[in-house]
């Protein structure tokens, strides 16, 4: 009875010829590789969507000798401009703390006053601005670290494009994994699976054993890989969080990209069954 | 049922992909098998027997001619038509090819489980199959376990399980010894006696002589004319190249009623037999077979290993 049962589910005895542990731990080790990736191109864009609204389109303006009149003009005609989304007098005690470690508790010295400025574009030239604003209030300057804060956006951004190129370059390799697979399975089948096709088996029934076959080993390594990965995910999301701006074991935990983890398994299995199938019929063309 | 038309078949030579070819392996063979024929396929080594059976059961395609088993014309149909053909066909091969990691069920079964016959009913037919070759005991052992002997009465339960239009043997009795293939061949003239068309290759000239039966004489890649008559190709015959048409072997013992004379018939298309069924058959082409007998096999099927 037993015999029988393991028939219909396995009639080229492929458990046998597709089995050990080689296969699924190929995946698995790529299965974590895709975790990684997925980790990264989500952390990558997280930084770069954060520096890019948060910082991004800070720039500020010091007007030096800032006696109330011409700070107040800077203001006025920093607001007129278009471009300019917000303009915000700097308080002076944030000011003074800011400048305490350089200047200390020095009364006599005259700080500029600091205007801070939000564009509703952060491509905007501030050059163009600071010109302008020259006219209005003379020896005012434009400080803008806008730039440095896109270029690190820019790199961030292709950080996450090097991830999802690391995340098809895996697809590939498990596939290429699979088709190995399936072609030593073919080879170790060769007399099974001529006989089957002599006793009338079509195509597709030859290659839909082989694939539910490959498909589960690879679906079972990249559950392994992905389960492996998630607490190293966690520890690695934790130790970001300060600069992604989340708190805490949990907060971190729940800040993992969990659709495109859960999503491995079953891409794992896609992957396997599809490679199998195409490689089988391929395979199989050669018989009459 | 099967018709060979100015068949003729190279095998790749020098490896499958240096593109030469090999000589051919047929030459221009012309026959025509009615429905319900048991026929010798004789010649000696090398003559190109497996070759023309592999051709009946579309283990292979033509080079060129035609090859018509079951209706279909195999050498341009399509590939994936070829396969609910092979279902109708039943091969024994010399060499049993068993699958050596299923049970003796599972191996006969597999005809039945390709053809989706669901478990329930398909149980049954194949324990009936067993216990037809004497192996009902031996139902869950493995191939390796199994003699010589018991492995080919597998084989042969696996060929006729689904009662095929078509029984194909190659060399059946090539491991076997006198006895065990005289049961052998009682098993292949009874499905014959149930309406299956049977052609059996063999080299063995006292099988032939226990079973006389019309035959087919390979030499060289080519039918050999035994009597003399002119072949089908030289023959300004008609269109449709015209069968042998042995009797049918209705009689219970088949062998035995079978006279040797009549035997003698190969690939003549002049020479239609003495029974005019088989040959009015041809002249209609044979496009659709008669019904084939329906049924379970316990009813129908004699079991010569009771002795
Ligand atoms: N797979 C093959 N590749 C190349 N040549 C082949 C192949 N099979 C058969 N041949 C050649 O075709 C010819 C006929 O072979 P075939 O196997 O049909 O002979 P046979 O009558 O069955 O012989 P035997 O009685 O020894 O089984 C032979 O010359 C053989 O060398
Ligand atoms: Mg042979």
């Amino acid at each position: 009875m037993a015999r029988r049962r393991r028939y219909s589910r396995d009639p080229l005895g492929l458990r046998r010829a597709l089995s050990g542990l080689l296969l699924p731990g190929l995946v698995c080790a790529m299965a974590l590789l895709a975790a990684l990736a997925l980790a990264g191109a989500q952390g990558a864009a997280a930084l770069a969507e954060r520096w890019q609204r948060g910082a991004a389109a800070a720039v500020t303006v010091q007007v030096p000798d800032a006696e109330a009149g011409r700070l107040q003009r800077a203001l006025e005609s920093l607001r007129a401009m278009p471009e300019v989304a917000e303009a915000q007098a700097m308080p002076e005690d944030r000011l003074n703390a800011l400048l305490r470690p350089w200047l200390g508790d020095a009364p006599a010295i005259t700080v500029p006053g600091v205007i801070e400025l939000r564009l509703h574009d952060a491509r905007t030239d501030p050059v163009l601005i600071g010109d302008r604003l020259a006219r209005d209030v003379p020896g005012a300057l434009v400080e803008a670290h806008g730039l440095w804060v896109q270029r690190l956006a820019a790199l961030a951004r292709s950080l996450q494009a090097m991830a999802l190129g690391v995340l098809v370059l895996v697809a590939a390799v498990a596939a290429a994994v699979v088709a190995v697979a399936t072609r030593a399975g073919l080879a170790a089948r060769r007399d099974a699976i001529e006989v089957l096709h002599g006793l009338g088996a079509r195509d597709g029934y030859i290659a839909g054993r082989f694939a539910r076959r490959l498909g589960l080993l690879a679906a079972s390594g990249a559950l392994v890989g992905t389960a492996a990965a998630v607490p190293a995910l966690a520890l690695l999301a934790d130790l970001a969080g300060p600069w992604v701006g989340s708190e805490g074991r949990l907060a971190s935990l729940a800040g993992l990209p969990w659709p495109g983890l859960l999503a491995l398994p079953p891409v794992a299995f896609l992957v396997g069954w599809g490679t199998a199938q195409s490689t089988v019929r391929r395979w199989l063309r050669q018989l009459p | 049922m099967v018709r060979f038309e100015a068949v003729g078949l190279r095998y790749p030579g020098g490896g499958p992909h240096t593109g030469s070819w090999g000589r051919e392996a047929l030459v221009d063979v012309t026959f025509a098998l009615p429905q319900g024929s048991f026929t010798w396929l004789l010649g000696h080594s090398g003559a190109g027997k497996s070759s023309v059976l592999r051709l009946m059961h579309l283990a292979l395609r033509p080079t060129r001619g035609e090859v018509e088993v079951l209706g279909l014309r195999t050498a341009r149909a399509k590939r994936a038509s070829l396969a609910p053909v092979r279902r109708r066909i039943g091969v024994v091969f010399q060499d049993f090819r068993l699958l050596p990691y299923l049970s003796a069920f599972d191996n006969v079964a597999l005809p039945l489980r390709l053809a989706g016959q669901p478990e329930a009913s398909l149980r049954a037919d194949v324990q009936e199959m067993l216990r037809w070759v004497g192996l009902a005991a031996r139902a869950e052992a493995l191939p390796p376990e199994l003699s010589g002997g018991e492995q080919q009465r597998i084989a042969i339960a696996r060929a006729v399980v689904h009662r095929p239009a078509l029984l194909v043997a190659d060399e059946p009795t090539g491991n076997l010894d006198n006895h065990q293939a005289r049961r052998l061949l009682a098993l292949l003239r009874e499905m014959n006696r149930l309406g299956t068309t049977v052609v059996v290759a063999t080299h063995d000239e006292d099988l032939v002589a226990r079973f006389p039966a019309p035959s087919l004489l390979l030499q060289d890649g080519r039918l050999h004319d035994l009597d003399g008559a002119r072949g089908i190709d030289a023959a300004e015959a008609p269109a449709w190249p015209g069968p042998q048409a042995p009797p049918p072997t209705s009689e219970p013992d088949g062998a035995a009623a079978l006279d040797t004379g009549s035997a003698a018939v190969s690939s003549s298309g002049s020479a239609a037999g003495p029974d005019a069924g088989g040959a009015g058959d041809s002249a209609r082409g044979w496009t659709e077979p008669p019904p084939r007998p329906i049924g379970r096999p316990e009813r129908r099927l004699r079991d010569p290993w009771d002795g």
